[in-house]
């Protein structure tokens, strides 16, 4: 059976690969930040504005764009504390915002 | 410098922030300030409703492993947000989660808190930033 990628699944991965690529390489790429459009390298940069301005300029479609942090460590997991979280299901009056939005 | 007060919403410290859409509208969203949620080093600043996040122009960026309240491994997006009373519009690092706590629209973490200067001005019925 055939299955086709998506556009977000094919960027998601060649993001993978850059990241690894940058941590190996980091003489390859310039800048920390790496953007990614429609599963290609677009352009590069150390401000996450300007990159993320330019690859907008190459699709509008945000859906179909990816942006690669080559600092980040993926291998950190974060933690947001439960304590005082009531997270359950929630009343209509307590469901966030967009929520509300998209009902209307 | 510029101040922005806001009341606590249901005891709780809240702050506003302002997303924008693809058409251009512009939505208030008001989180949950949490400066335990996080810390400095952390690689995000909020946490929103993925619908929130994709819905205003944020772009996908390495997911993120979340433990605690938020267990799992949860999109991340680069997304444009503006506190106009602060005069502060930057790109940040949100985490997109399918649920949040009641009330709120999503939390303020420790990293973006900590960008101002923040806490109740002596105001113990609200919470502010400065920057």
């Amino acid at each position: 059976m055939t299955t086709t990628k998506t556009i977000e699944e094919i960027n998601r991965e060649l993001g993978d690969q850059v990241y690894e690529d940058a941590k190996r390489n980091p003489e390859k790429y310039a800048g920390r930040y790496i953007g990614i459009a429609n599963g290609e390298v677009a352009c590069s940069g150390d401000d996450l504005s300007e990159v993320i301005t330019g690859l907008k300029k190459k699709e509008p479609d945000t859906r179909k764009l990816f942006v690669v942090d080559t600092t980040r460590d993926l291998k950190k997991v974060l933690r947001i504390s439960e304590t005082w979280y009531a997270l359950r299901p929630l009343v209509p009056e307590e469901r966030p915002a967009c929520d509300r939005d998209n009902a209307n | 410098m510029p101040f922005a007060r806001w009341s606590l919403k249901n005891d709780r410290p809240a702050i506003e922030i302002t997303l924008t859409d693809a058409s251009g509208q512009k939505k208030t969203r008001t989180l949950l300030a949490d400066t335990g949620a996080g810390d400095a080093q952390d690689q995000f600043d909020l946490v929103l409703h993925m619908l929130d996040c994709a819905q205003h122009g944020g772009v996908f960026t390495q997911s993120i492993s979340v433990s605690g309240a938020f267990i799992g491994n949860h999109p991340a997006f680069d997304i444009y947000v503006e506190i106009p009373l602060l005069g502060y519009r930057e790109q940040v690092v949100a985490v997109g989660v399918p649920y949040l706590p009641p009330d709120f629209d999503g939390i303020a973490c420790f990293r973006f808190l900590n960008r101002f200067t923040y806490g109740n001005f002596s105001d113990k019925n609200a919470f502010g930033l400065e920057t």
